[in-house]
């Protein structure tokens, strides 16, 4: 399971789920083994009670049973007059209060016609005991089953209750024993009749058990005693069964006639609440008696502990809810603090105020934590003030330098309109820490031009400033009539004087001659430039020459060399030939020119602009690391100015 | 000792104030039922309970039969005007010298059967031979004997009266029993029907005639229309009856507290239940509500003669009168 929402209500809800559960398995178990201890109890109870019920409602029959059998003894050894008959029978009753009637039927179809029509009869009638023949008087004794059951049956026998007339009509059982003549042959039934009523005095006694009950029924399944009167005789456990559909109490029902013992559970038929039911045969009159008991009784008192466990554990609940609160609290609060304390940094209010955690555990480590990652953020943005404010410092200047090294270079092209001789392009595309390139050309007199490129080491404004006095280092000397060589050596003269921070510069010169081609050249530590003729591309041979700047007194070679008309001096910096792609390789010479030979008859403004595009396209987006400055001087040949 | 069935009053006596003042005009009459108040009398009870009897100015005496009255003894000494009884002994009473006449026949089918138990080995009617059973005597034995007679069995007869509490014991494998009170009063005892081989005599053509309202020759000379109207009413009881079923229960329940007779109501419920079919017909009977044909009474009488339990047959228009037409 998944718990969403806050740390606290995560830690409260699972402090709580988890002794809720604790708590439900204690009142659980507690309730089972209740449970069963108590059902132990109950069951030992109501087996107690059904077989004390038993001996109870037993006992009257059993004496009966005792006062039958004695009396069919000694009405069979002697031969009586009618009157000692009665005498006897009357003299039974007084002995025994238990017994309401006596009676001695002979059969009808006996030989003896004094007999035939004899069934001497004793009862109780208003306090007193009286006789009557009940073989006078249309009294059809044969119907009875007090007189055919033990007749057709051979042995003794208890009847199902009837009503009997005595004087006073009451529900009566009779214990019946059939007697026999010497020959073996049915002589007559002995009755001795009980009265329900001792039944309900000993059932009385048994209402004393909370909610329990006692039943009985004979052995066809009459009820003859239950606290729902309207039962009694009426119902048999088998209609109430069949009137409640209750295949379960049918089968009980079975069980109770078959004189079986028994404690099952069933639903009782006249409450209809769950209960237990134990039953017994009662003596051997064939009846069995049913108590009752609803599981309630066991229940209630179970449910009351579980309650009042519950009611505790729920309390206790509460209380543990209360202290995961404080204590979530101690926990989340300065979490929560922190939290607003990381909103108010995040937002750049690094000197707000820290919440204060004591101790050590994890949340006051976290605060210190994030106290000392607040301090060393707070350096680190001064660090980074101060590191922006030189970038920006620097950028301005790199900014300056570009401005300066844009405004020296000269751009306009055609440069001199009037001059038909040649044809000039050039192309300064700074990088973004400026390198320093510069280009220069101009005419030192009307039949010469010089074409310069340099590269000043360092950057920034320095360089475009070391640049600016190159350029007009090189102009002025240019203007004094020095060819390329003086130019440079002057040139690294005047820069290497008070040159603190050792600068230098790289510089192709070259002075060309418009009237033939011809032209000198000196280089300090550049690039040699290409010389494009007819299809092919070579560099123009190299002279020596030292970096322009770091060390006064040093010489350079002068070349000569001729362009023929066509031709193309080509002039770069190293931004071209060191250009890089994406993967760090560099253009190099070779495919510089491949490409310039490609680019063969083109004007000085194509082969430029193409070579710049293709420079772009070989780094494919990756970042220009150096100035590209390129300057292509196509020679078209001498003009004849005064025709 | 002498069983009897507690009722300080034996009849339903009518005390309505109201007709006082016309009681002037109301007929008293009394009938007597064959048994305790149960189901199988549920149309009587009805039409008193109803008014139906009333409402003819008759004020009816209904009185419980049991084993302690016996109507036929009533209606000899002119205590009762009107008795229920079997058919076949009315025959056997009428044979005795009792000059009584079949006023309408309610019960127009047999419902007598034999019970017997499968666990004594008793699965169909050949295994009853040479065995002990318990058996109705007097008029009810006809039946069985020329049902016994047809199968060429001979069981084992001990007399039953009104307990089967023999059969209930062993004492006997099989009992008599009318379908719709002993064979259910076997299954209240904790029998079940699977249990059970039950032979319906019906079935086996031994079923006659049962419960039809007698009186008096005199009775009827003399008060034509009191029979006609009494009839009329009776047989109104049983239509409501049938169309009232659970009300009819009620009523009879009412009537056996009252008379203190041991009564269920699952027990009467299903009495009802089981004796309706042979009191109103449905359209596959060809017997008449009511009425009892000369071919019923003339089989009957016949099946009497030759078990001996008659002498001769008494002329069909002497011995039934049907003395009601259909109300409009």
């Amino acid at each position: 399971m998944k718990i969403k929402g806050s740390i606290a209500s995560r830690l409260i809800l699972s402090t709580l789920i988890g002794a809720g559960c604790v708590l439900l398995a204690i009142v659980g178990y507690g309730f089972v083994h209740a449970r069963s201890t108590l059902k132990q109890e109950m069951v030992s109870k109501v087996e107690g009670l059904a077989e004390g019920t038993s001996f109870k409602v037993g006992r009257i029959p059993l004496v009966v049973e005792t006062v039958g059998r004695d009396l069919a003894v000694g009405l069979s050894l002697s031969d009586l007059s009618e009157d000692d008959v009665f005498s006897i029978l009357e003299g039974t009753l007084r002995v025994h209060p238990e017994v309401s009637g006596v009676c001695l039927a002979f059969s009808p179809q006996l030989k003896d016609s004094r007999l035939r029509n004899w069934a001497p009869f004793a009862y109780r009638d208003d306090g007193g005991i009286h006789r009557k023949n009940l073989g006078e008087g249309g009294y059809d004794r044969e119907i009875w089953d007090w007189y055919q059951l033990p007749k057709e049956l051979g042995r003794p026998v208890w009847t199902e209750p009837y009503f009997g007339v005595g004087g006073s009509e009451m529900l009566l059982i009779s214990y019946c024993i059939p007697l026999y003549d010497s020959d073996g042959s049915f002589m007559a039934s002995l009755a001795c009749d009980v009265s329900l009523d001792w039944l309900t005095d000993t059932m009385i006694g048994l209402r004393s058990y909370d909610d329990g009950y006692a039943f009985l029924i004979t052995s066809a399944g009459t009820v003859v005693s239950h606290p729902d009167r309207v039962l009694i005789m009426n119902e048999t456990i088998f209609s109430i069964a069949d009137a409640e559909d209750d295949g379960r109490l049918w089968n009980i029902g079975d069980g109770m006639r078959k004189g079986e013992d028994g404690l099952v559970e069933f639903v009782d038929f006249t409450t209809g609440d769950p209960s237990w039911i134990a039953y017994r045969p009662v003596g051997d009159m064939g009846w069995s008696i049913g108590i009752v008991f609803p599981r309630r009784a066991l229940v209630e008192p179970l449910h009351d502990l579980s309650r009042s466990q519950l009611l505790l554990g729920l309390v206790g609940l509460a209380l543990l809810f209360v202290v995961s609160s404080v204590i979530a609290r101690s926990i989340t609060g300065p979490i929560k603090s922190l939290s607003a304390a990381t909103k108010l940094t995040a937002s750049g209010d690094l000197e707000s105020s820290l919440p204060y955690v004591p101790g050590d555990d994890e949340v006051a480590q976290l605060a210190r934590s994030f106290a000392s990652m607040r301090e060393d953020l707070l350096v680190y943005v001064e660090e980074l003030q101060e590191t922006t404010a030189a970038r920006e410092k620097m950028e301005s200047e790199l900014n300056i330098a570009h401005s300066i090294q844009l405004s020296l270079v000269p751009r306009t092209f055609p440069p001199f309109p009037e001059m038909e001789e040649f044809d000039l392009y050039a192309l300064l595309d700074p990088a973004k820490e400026v390198g320093g390139d510069f280009y220069d050309f101009f005419m030192v007199d009307p039949g010469r031009i010089l074409v310069t490129v340099g590269d000043v080491s360092g950057k920034g404004v320095p360089a475009a400033l070391f640049m600016a006095v190159t350029r007009t280092f090189i102009r002025a000397f240019a203007k004094e009539g020095l060819g390329p060589e003086a130019i440079l050596s002057r040139l690294n003269d005047e820069i290497s004087a008070d040159n603190e921070s050792c600068m230098f510069v790289t510089v192709f010169c070259a002075v060309i001659d418009l009237e033939n081609g011809e032209f000198l050249y000196a280089s300090g530590g550049h690039n040699p430039p290409f010389l494009l003729g007819k299809g092919t591309v070579g560099f123009l041979p190299k002279v020596k020459g030292p970096l322009v700047g770091p060390m006064a007194g040093m010489t350079f070679q002068e070349g000569k060399a001729k362009i023929e008309a066509g031709e193309t001096l080509f002039l770069y910096t190293d931004g071209l030939t060191e250009a890089m792609d994406g993967y760090g390789r560099l253009l190099g010479e070779e495919k510089s020119i491949l490409w310039l030979e490609e680019m063969e008859g083109m004007s000085s403004k194509e082969m430029v602009l193409g070579l710049r595009e293709k420079v772009a396209s070989f780094v494919d987006g990756a970042e220009q690391s150096d100035d590209i400055t390129l300057l292509a001087f196509r020679f078209r040949g001498p003009i004849d100015r005064e025709s | 000792m002498i069983p009897r069935v507690l009722s300080s009053f034996f009849c339903l006596i009518l005390l309505p104030s109201l007709c006082w003042g016309s009681e002037f005009f109301m007929t008293g009459v009394r009938l007597d039922l064959q048994w305790y108040p149960q189901s199988q009398f549920a149309g009587y009870y009805v039409a008193y309970e109803k008014g139906m009897y009333l409402r003819r100015g008759l004020n009816v005496f209904v009185y419980r039969g049991g084993p302690d009255r016996d109507p036929m003894e009533a209606l000899r000494r002119r205590e009762a005007d009107f008795v229920t009884a079997f058919l076949t002994g009315a025959m056997v009473y009428r044979e005795r010298g009792l000059p009584l006449v079949n006023l309408a026949q309610v019960v127009n089918e047999g419902n007598l059967l034999l019970v017997a138990q499968k666990k004594d080995g008793i699965s169909e009617i050949f295994d009853l031979d040479g065995k002990r059973i318990s058996m109705w005597g007097d008029h009810f034995s006809g039946a069985y004997r020329g049902f016994f007679t047809a199968h060429c069995i001979s069981p084992e007869i001990v007399p039953q009266f009104y307990s089967i509490d023999l059969f209930l014991r062993g004492g006997v494998v099989a009992c008599s029993a009318m379908s719709y009170n002993e064979y259910n009063r076997i299954l209240q005892a904790g029998y079940r029907q699977e249990d059970l081989t039950v032979i319906s005599l019906k079935d086996e053509g031994f079923g006659f005639p049962e419960d039809g309202i007698y009186c008096l020759e005199s009775t009827l000379k003399d008060h034509p229309t009191v029979c006609r109207d009494f009839v009329r009413a009776s047989l109104e009881g049983w239509r409501y009856t049938a169309e009232h079923p659970e009300e009819a229960v009620d009523i009879v329940m009412k009537y056996a507290k009252r008379a203190n007779v041991p009564a269920n109501r699952v027990h009467m419920k299903r009495m009802l239940e089981t004796i309706l079919p042979s009191i109103v017909p449905d359209s596959s009977d060809l017997w008449s509500f009511g009425r009892l044909s000369m071919s019923d009474y003339l089989d009957t009488a016949f099946m009497m003669e030759e078990r001996g339990l008659i002498g001769k047959v008494v002329p069909f228009d002497d011995f039934v009168k049907t003395v009601f037409e259909d109300e409009d």
